[in-house]
């Protein structure tokens, strides 16, 4: 539930004690007064939903943690830019869906493919999903690398809609406000883009070794 | 399959489907095996959804974010400058090296003072070919010829007093003219020195002896007397020097002709 802060409500906020319990906007509000304690809190409570979304983003696994702490610098820089009238949570990826999109397109994505596939080469090691038949658990891995592969090679705007929405199971009007878009556009997106997954993981699966 | 009958797959197995919609489904599912070889995949994609969506921990601190917030530094922000006044530094700095590199225009040294600049004539020529000046000379002649050379007075050297007329050169190859020169005897007391700041033009003659003469138009005729021998050297370096000087000779007003010596160190011209 959304809370739009009136200037009364943001000077009790700001005599309050900072806690787990105070909600985004009011430690937005106290971050803004100056209060660097507050963005920390901020931080600590948003940081591993923005990590996974840039993990999966990332054209370099090793760069997400870079990304993830340039988000929060920018945001920290950009909080007079912020409205109460969106949830903070979505602000933020947004910056990160624009920061990851940027790091993609410096990067060299056939470089990135080849360090993906050697490092899902070696998941099968720690899995939690390991089956008992040594086939089976093969099959599986398999089947895993070959949809990471293909989510890696979606365009940029299907891969940021199928990461937020089968990865990240965000909700569609989250996915809209990240997108900019309506709730209606956001499902056409993820319609798509699950469409195009669909095109690259046929042949990959063809591939892959089957029982 | 029809890309609607898939789209509805999608939605049914990822769980976004109403009741009509799964309704819908299940009985293409059942209906067609390429539509159930379909929903299989996509179930077993979602499954595979939930273990990709499983990442390794963040380990970002939050002193690293307090260091990075505080000191408003970002990579990228670096690197562009970077990338931005590398190149700047480096045209700069082969802009430097070319203009210091770069070789000076040298002006070869103008020649004159001191050294010997050997102006060859047609008299010489001639007199090189073994003729003899004083067959030049034209005893019965009332006139006296002199030497026309046109040369500018430098203003180093300019006299005080009015210049002198300009004396026409009109040598010709081959031409045999009588050239008489009026020798004034103060003229030949002059040292070497003092004559050189009263040259208006030089001119290479035949090496003669300018001895004196009288100040009247029979000394025209006191012609120099053959050369003495001149050492044994080049013929080149027996060309003798002579300088008109500021003294108009008394008889006619024509510039005295003064040899200042056989070499060749006079300045030429302006």
């Amino acid at each position: 539930m959304r809370l739009n802060l009136s200037h009364a409500e943001r000077s009790v906020a700001a005599l309050k004690p900072l806690s787990d319990r105070m909600t985004d906007e009011e430690l937005v509000s106290r971050a803004k007064d100056g209060d660097y304690e507050a963005f920390e809190f901020l931080f600590e409570r948003h940081r591993t939903l923005v990590y996974r979304f840039v993990y999966q983003m990332a054209p370099r696994r090793d760069d997400a943690e870079d990304i993830v702490q340039e988000v929060f610098v920018r945001a920290f820089q950009n909080l007079h830019r912020y409205r109460d009238e969106a949830k903070f949570t979505t602000w933020i990826l947004r910056i990160a869906s624009n920061l990851s999109t940027d790091r993609a397109r410096m990067s060299h994505r056939r470089h990135a493919l080849e360090q993906q596939e050697a490092a899902g080469a070696l998941t099968w090691m720690t899995s939690e999903t390991s089956h008992e038949d040594p086939i089976k658990n093969l099959e599986s891995e398999a089947r895993i690398a070959a949809l990471r592969k293909a989510i890696e090679a979606l365009p940029e705007h299907h891969k940021k809609a199928v990461v937020m929405r089968d990865l990240q199971e965000m909700e569609y009007a989250d996915i809209a406000e990240v997108f900019g878009c309506t709730v209606g556009g956001a499902k056409l997106r993820v319609l798509r883009a699950r469409r195009a997954l669909r095109d690259r993981l046929e042949p990959l699966l063809e591939e892959a070794p089957q029982t | 399959m029809k890309r609607k009958d898939i789209d509805l797959l999608i939605k049914s197995a990822m769980g976004e489907a109403d009741s009509q919609e799964s309704s819908q489904a299940q009985a293409l599912v059942e209906s067609s095996p390429e539509a159930a070889r379909e929903a299989a995949m996509w179930a077993q994609m979602k499954a595979d959804f939930k273990i990709l969506a499983d990442v390794p921990e963040c380990q970002l601190s939050n002193e690293r974010m307090r260091a990075a917030v505080l000191s408003g530094s970002i990579k990228q922000r670096r690197a562009s400058a970077f990338r931005f006044w590398m190149p700047a530094a480096g045209l700069a700095t082969a802009a430097l090296f070319a203009v210091f590199l770069m070789p000076k225009n040298t002006v070869p040294p103008v020649s004159g003072s001191g050294d010997a600049v050997a102006i060859t004539t047609p008299e010489d020529r001639m007199r090189n070919e073994g003729f003899d000046a004083t067959t030049l000379i034209d005893p019965r002649s009332s006139e006296l010829s002199v030497p026309t050379i046109e040369e500018s007075t430098p203003e180093s050297v300019a006299p005080s007093e009015p210049a002198p007329a300009p004396v026409k050169r009109t040598t010709r190859p081959r031409q045999r003219t009588a050239q008489r020169v009026a020798v004034n005897d103060a003229a030949k007391q002059q040292t070497a020195a003092e004559a050189a700041e009263m040259i208006v033009g030089s001119v290479v003659v035949p090496a003669m002896n300018m001895a004196a003469t009288a100040p009247d138009t029979n000394a025209a005729r006191a012609m120099m007397s053959p050369a003495p021998p001149a050492p044994a050297s080049d013929s080149s370096s027996e060309e003798g020097v002579v300088i008109l000087s500021r003294e108009s000779s008394v008889g006619n007003g024509a510039p005295v002709a003064v040899e200042v010596g056989r070499r060749h160190d006079v300045v030429f011209g302006g």
